[in-house]
C-alpha cells in the first residue's frame, strides 16, 4: 500500500512537471503555416512524438500546404511504417506538385515496387531545376542505371554549382565507383568555360590519375578567390589523393576554417598532402582563426605528437576567455591531469553562453566535487545547460558508485519540464545521504 | 635455513653476470612494420663476388595473402631487377612436402607465379615452420652467399626443435632473415591452454622470451595482461634463428597504432573512450633495454638462473601460486642455475563457486595477508640487489610482480568487503528501500550460487579510484594509497615500455552474486559417418581470444 501511494505521488509529481502538449492537429497546422520558426518547432515536436495518427492528417493536408512545408511533411511520413503511408504516396503520385510526385514515386520504388521506376523517371524529368537538389535525399539507396542517367543529365552548363555538387556526391555514393559515363559528363562540364558548376567539375577531375591540369586550374581559381573553397569543400571530404599543387589550398583552408566541423576533414587532407605543415596550420587556427573553429583545432592538436604541450594548455587555462579555458580543462582531463577542474567548476556556477559547455566538460571528471555543481545546473534557465548536466550526472553517478543501481526516471526529473524543483530536491537528498 | 638462503643469495650475486653480455632480441630486430622494407633490404643489398642464393620460405597464412605479399614481392623483384641478375631465388612453402617448391633459379618470374599460387590456398592449420626451415636449408648448394627469408605471420609458436634448426642453418652457412608479426609480452596464451591440439612432436610457445618470465594468471584479473601487451619483438624461436645466423628480424603489422583503447573486457570508469594517456607513446630505447635474450633456451636459462632479479621473481611467483594468488607455478625450477620445469597448477582458493560469503571473506583475508607478506619479502630481496646488476628485463619483471601483489591484495580485501557488507545487504529483506534515484540492486528471490567479477581498468592510474565507492569501504583506502604509491613508482620508470603497458591492462575487480543458469538439453552426439577422415589431421589454429590476434593484426608497439 505504501509503495502504491508513493508511486501515485511520484506519478502526480512527474505529470505536474510536464508542460501541456499541443495537439497533433495544431502541430500539423503549424507545419503548414507561413511562420518558419513555428514550422521548425512543430516539425521537431512531431518527429519526437512519432505518432502514427499523423499519417491520416498529413494525407489530408499535405497538398494544400505551401511548398516550404513539403520537405518536413515528407520526412515525417518516412518515419512511419510504409504500409500505413502507402495510400498517401499513391495519392501523391497524382499531385500537381512535381516534388511531391517525385518523392512519392521514389518512396514506392525504395519499398520494392520496382515497376514504378518509369513513373519516378518521368517525375524527375519534370522537376524544375530549383527543386532538384531537395529530392536527392529521397533517391538514397536507389541504384538504378536509368536514374543515374537522369541525374547525369542534370550536370548541364546552366546547372547551379550547388546542384552539380549534390548530384556528384549522390552519384559517387550510388554508383559506388566513379563510372565512365559520369566522368564523361563531368569532363564535358569542365570543358565548357561557361558552366556554372565548372569549379566543382574541376575538383572532381583533380582526384583522377590525369587530374594534374584540372588541379592547376582549380588551384589558380581558389588562390585568387579563397572563399570559393567553402562552396566546394564537400567534394574534398573523402580525402582522396590530389596533385601537390592543391596542398597550399588545403592548408590555407585549414587556417581559415569556419567552424569546428570543418576541421577534421581538412586535417585529413593536409595530413595527406603536406603533413609537415599540419601542426603549424592548426596552431595558427587556434590563435588567429575563427572563434567557432578554435575548439576543433584544439581537439586535433591535443591528439597529435608535438601538438599541444601542458604549458600551452596551462596558458589557456589561465586566460579569461571561458571557451578556451573549458577546452583546455577538457584536454588536460583527457590526459589524466585534473588541474583544469577548479576552472571548470567555477565556470559551471556562472550564468553565460559557456555554461552548457562547462556542464558537459564537468561530466568528464569523475570527481565527487562535480556532483553538487551539476545538481545546481539541473535548474539552470538554459535548457542546454540542464540537458548537459542531466546527461553528465547520470554517467557520473553510475561510475562513482559501481555497486549501486540507479533508475533515474524515478527521481521525477525532466530537463524540459516547467517545474523541476522536485526532481532536483530528490537528487540533492540522495547525494546528501551518501556523503 | 636462513643462513642457507643468505649463502644462496650471496652465491647468486657473485655469479651474476655483467649486464648485456648475451645478444637480445633488440639487437636483431629492425625498425618499421611494412612489408616493403624487409624485401628491399634482402633483395636490394649488394651481391657478393660469388653470387647469392635467396630461398624465400613462406608460411602461406590467410593474413599474408590478404596483405598482398605476393604483389609486394613481385614489385620488389622488378624494382631491384638490375641488382638481381646473378641472384638465384627459390621458393619454399611451409606445409608442402620437402618444403622447396621452386628450386633457386635465375628465372625469377617462375618464383612469383609459384608464390601467387601458394598464397591462393592459404593454410589455416598449425604448421611446423622449424622442420621446413631445416628441410629448406639442406637444399642450399654452391659457394654463394646463402640467405633464407622466412615469412611467417602465425606459426613461429609451433616449436619442435629450434636448436636442431639452428645447427642445420649454421652448418649450411645460411643467414636467416625473418619477416613475422609482433608477439605479445612473455606470451602465456598456449601455456594457459595446454589442451590445445598441435602437430605431433611440437610444443606451442609463442612469447618473445625463451621462457615465460612475467607472472600471469593473477587472481581476479579477467585476462592475462601480458597476452594483450605488444612485446616489440618476434616470437623467441624466430629471433633465435636470426640471432644464431647473423640475420635480422623484421616485424610486420597491419594495425598501425590508432585510437587508444583503455581496456579489453573490462570497464573504464573514468572516460568514455576519449582518453589521451600521457604515457601512450613508446620509448624505443626502453623497449630495447627490456628486450628478451635471443640465445638458446639453455643459455637463457643459465643467464636467468644467475640473475638475482629473476630468482627473486620466480621464488615469489612460486609462493604466490602456492597461496592461490596466481593460476600456475612458473615453468622454471631454480637450482644453482635455472631449469625448465612443468608449470604445475597453483592452489585454488575456491572463492567464486560458493555462496558462503562469510567463509569466502575469511579465505580472501588470509590470502590478502599472504600477499602482504610476499610483497614485503620480495621488496626485501630486491632492496639487497645492487643497482645496475642483472638483466633490465628481469628487474622489470620483479618490480611488476611487486605491484601485482599489492593489486591482488586490494582485490582480495575488496572481495572480503563485498562478502561481508555488500552481498548480505543484497539479500536482506529487512533492508530499507534506497532513496530515489537509487533502486534495489537485486530483484529476485532465488539463492545465489557464487560470486562473479569483472575488472575496472587501471589505464587512468589508481588515484581516480579514491573517489569511487568500492566494496571494502574505508579499510580499503590505505591499501589503495599503497597501490597508488607502488603503481606510480613503477610507471615513473616503465610507463612507456611493454611492462608499463601491461600494468595498465590490469584492473581493480568489481563483484556481484551469481545465480544458477538456465540449463537446456545437451546436443546429442552425432553418430560417426563414412565421411570422417581416417588418418591424423593437422589441427586448425583456432581464433585467439583475449584482445590480441596473435598475428599481424594484433597490438603493436608501432614502427620502431
Amino acid at each position: 500500500m505504501r509503495t502504491a501511494s508513493r508511486a501515485l505521488a511520484l506519478a502526480c509529481l512527474v505529470a505536474a512537471a510536464l508542460p501541456a502538449q499541443k495537439s497533433l492537429e495544431q502541430l500539423v497546422d503549424e507545419l503548414g503555416g507561413t511562420d518558419a520558426g513555428l514550422r521548425a518547432q512543430a516539425y521537431n515536436d512531431l518527429i519526437r512524438r512519432r505518432d502514427p495518427e499523423i499519417v491520416a492528417l498529413l494525407g489530408k493536408r499535405l497538398e494544400s500546404m505551401p511548398a516550404d512545408g513539403h520537405q518536413f511533411a515528407l520526412y515525417l511520413l518516412q518515419q512511419q511504417l510504409f504500409d500505413t503511408t502507402r495510400p498517401v504516396y499513391m495519392k501523391l503520385l497524382g499531385s500537381d506538385w512535381p516534388k511531391l510526385r517525385t518523392a512519392a514515386a521514389a518512396r514506392l520504388v525504395v519499398a520494392g515496387e520496382k515497376e514504378r521506376v518509369p513513373v519516378l523517371c518521368k517525375a524527375l524529368d519534370e522537376l524544375p531545376t530549383a527543386e532538384r537538389s531537395s529530392v536527392l535525399s529521397f533517391l538514397y539507396s536507389l541504384e538504378d542505371a536509368r536514374l543515374h542517367e537522369i541525374l547525369r543529365s542534370w550536370l548541364a552548363a546552366d546547372a547551379p554549382q550547388h546542384l552539380v555538387i549534390n548530384v556528384l556526391e549522390h552519384l559517387e555514393r550510388s554508383e559506388r565507383t566513379r563510372s565512365k559515363a559520369t566522368l564523361a559528363a563531368v569532363r564535358a562540364l569542365a570543358a565548357n568555360q561557361e558552366s556554372k558548376g565548372r569549379l566543382a567539375a574541376l575538383a572532381w577531375i583533380a582526384a583522377e590519375a590525369d587530374g594534374e591540369g584540372a588541379a592547376n586550374e582549380l588551384a589558380k581559381a581558389l588562390t585568387a578567390e579563397p572563399q570559393t573553397f567553402w562552396q566546394l569543400d564537400r567534394l574534398f571530404e573523402r580525402a582522396r589523393k590530389y596533385p601537390k599543387v592543391l596542398a597550399p589550398v588545403f592548408e590555407k583552408a585549414l587556417r581559415t576554417a569556419r567552424s569546428q566541423h570543418d576541421v577534421p576533414s581538412l586535417v585529413a587532407l593536409v595530413r595527406t598532402h603536406s603533413p609537415e605543415s599540419l601542426v603549424e596550420a592548426l596552431r595558427s587556427l587556434l590563435t588567429e582563426g575563427a572563434e567557432a573553429a578554435r575548439k576543433g583545432a584544439l581537439a586535433e592538436l591535443a591528439t597529435m605528437a608535438g601538438g599541444l604541450d601542458s604549458k600551452d594548455l596551462q596558458t589557456m587555462l589561465a586566460g579569461n576567455d571561458p571557451e578556451p579555458k573549458l577546452a583546455a580543462a577538457d584536454v588536460l582531463r583527457r590526459r589524466d591531469d585534473l588541474s583544469g577542474l577548479p576552472a571548470a567548476l567555477a565556470l559551471a556556477k556562472v550564468e553565460g553562453k559557456h555554461r552548457a559547455e562547462a556542464a558537459r566538460v564537468l561530466g568528464g571528471f569523475r570527481e565527487r566535487s562535480v556532483v553538487p555543481v551539476l545538481i545546481d545546473c539541473l535548474d539552470a534557465p538554459d535548457a542546454q545547460v540542464r540537458q548537459n548536466a542531466w546527461t553528465a550526472l547520470q554517467q557520473l553517478m553510475r561510475d562513482l558508485f559501481p555497486y549501486r543501481r540507479f533508475d533515474f526516471a524515478k527521481c521525477g526529473y525532466e530537463p524540459n519540464a516547467a517545474d523541476r524543483s522536485a526532481g532536483v530536491l530528490t537528487l540533492r537528498t540522495w547525494w546528501q545521504s551518501v556523503q | 635455513m636462513r643462513l642457507l638462503d643468505r649463502l644462496a643469495s650471496i652465491a647468486v650475486l657473485v655469479l651474476a653476470p655483467l649486464p648485456a653480455q648475451l645478444p637480445t632480441a633488440a639487437a636483431i630486430t629492425e625498425p618499421g612494420r611494412t612489408l616493403t622494407r624487409p624485401l628491399d633490404v634482402v633483395f636490394g643489398s649488394p651481391v657478393e663476388q660469388y653470387g647469392r642464393t635467396i630461398l624465400v620460405v613462406v608460411d602461406p597464412s590467410a593474413a599474408l595473402a590478404e596483405q598482398g605479399f605476393a604483389t609486394a614481392f613481385a614489385d620488389t623483384l622488378l624494382k631491384h631487377g638490375k641488382n638481381l641478375t646473378t641472384t638465384r631465388i627459390g621458393l619454399g612453402v611451409v606445409g608442402q612436402k620437402g618444403c622447396v617448391v621452386t628450386p633457386p633459379t635465375l628465372e625469377h618470374a617462375t618464383v612469383v607465379t609459384a608464390l601467387r599460387a601458394a598464397l591462393q590456398r592459404p593454410a589455416a592449420e598449425f604448421l611446423n615452420v622449424y622442420a621446413d626451415v631445416r628441410a629448406a636449408a639442406a637444399t642450399f648448394s654452391g659457394a654463394t652467399e646463402r640467405v633464407l627469408l622466412l615469412v611467417t605471420m602465425d606459426n613461429g609458436d609451433v616449436e619442435d626443435d629450434v636448436e636442431q634448426t639452428v645447427s642445420v642453418l649454421q652448418k649450411q652457412k645460411v643467414r636467416v632473415v625473418v619477416l613475422t608479426s609482433e608477439t605479445t609480452l612473455a606470451d602465456s596464451y598456449w601455456a594457459a591452454r595446454p589442451y590445445q591440439e598441435k602437430p605431433r612432436g611440437t610444443t606451442l610457445t609463442g612469447g618473445d622470451s625463451a621462457v615465460i618470465d612475467v607472472p600471469w594468471g593473477w587472481l581476479f584479473q579477467i585476462a592475462a595482461a601480458n597476452e594483450m601487451t605488444p612485446a616489440g619483438f618476434a616470437m623467441w624461436g624466430l629471433s633465435r634463428l636470426a640471432a644464431a645466423t647473423n640475420g635480422k628480424v623484421f616485424l610486420h603489422s597491419t594495425a598501425p597504432q590508432t585510437a587508444h583503447d583503455c581496456s579489453y573486457l573490462s570497464r573504464c570508469l573514468f572516460c568514455t573512450g576519449d582518453h589521451l594517456p600521457p604515457d601512450d607513446a613508446w620509448n624505443e630505447q626502453l623497449l630495447g633495454q627490456l628486450g628478451p635474450l635471443a640465445t638458446s633456451r639453455q643459455e637463457a636459462m643459465k643467464e636467468l638462473g644467475a640473475d638475482p632479479w629473476f630468482r627473486a621473481m620466480v621464488e615469489t611467483w612460486r609462493a604466490a601460486a602456492d597461496a592461490g594468488l596466481v593460476r600456475d607455478n612458473p615453468a622454471v625450477r631454480l637450482t644453482i642455475t635455472a631449469e625448465a620445469d612443468r608449470a604445475r597448477p597453483g592452489r585454488d582458493l575456491d572463492l567464486n563457486d560458493t555462496a558462503n560469503f562469510e567463509r569466502a571473506a575469511k579465505r580472501a583475508e588470509e590470502a590478502a595477508a599472504k600477499c602482504k607478506v610476499l610483497a614485503e619479502q620480495l621488496v626485501a630481496k630486491l632492496d639487497k640487489i645492487p643497482a645496475g646488476s642483472g638483466l633490465a628485463r628481469a628487474e622489470a619483471g620483479a618490480r611488476y610482480t611487486r605491484v601485482l601483489l599489492q593489486l591482488t591484495r586490494v582485490n582480495l580485501l575488496s572481495f572480503a568487503g563485498f562478502c561481508r557488507d555488500v552481498a548480505p545487504a543484497l539479500f536482506d529483506k529487512g533492508e530499507p528501500e534506497p532513496l530515489p534515484p537509487e533502486v534495489r540492486n537485486l530483484d529476485r528471490d532465488d539463492r545465489p550460487v557464487g560470486i562473479g567479477w569483472s575488472n575496472l581498468c587501471l589505464c587512468h592510474g589508481v588515484k581516480p579510484f579514491f573517489g569511487v565507492e568500492l566494496a571494502g569501504g574505508k579499510e580499503l583506502v590505505p591499501e589503495l594509497v599503497e597501490l597508488d604509491r607502488v603503481y606510480s613508482a613503477f610507471q615513473a620508470r616503465y610507463a612507456k615500455s611493454q611492462f608499463g603497458y601491461a600494468l595498465r591492462r590490469n584492473g581493480i575487480a568489481q563483484f556481484w552474486p551469481t545465480f544458477p543458469g538456465i540449463t537446456g538439453k545437451l546436443p546429442r552426439n552425432r553418430p560417426k559417418t563414412d565421411s570422417e577422415p581416417n588418418g591424423p589431421v593437422t589441427p586448425k589454429r583456432p581464433p585467439r581470444e583475449g584482445g590480441s590476434s596473435g598475428g599481424a593484426t594484433g597490438p603493436t608497439t608501432g614502427g620502431r
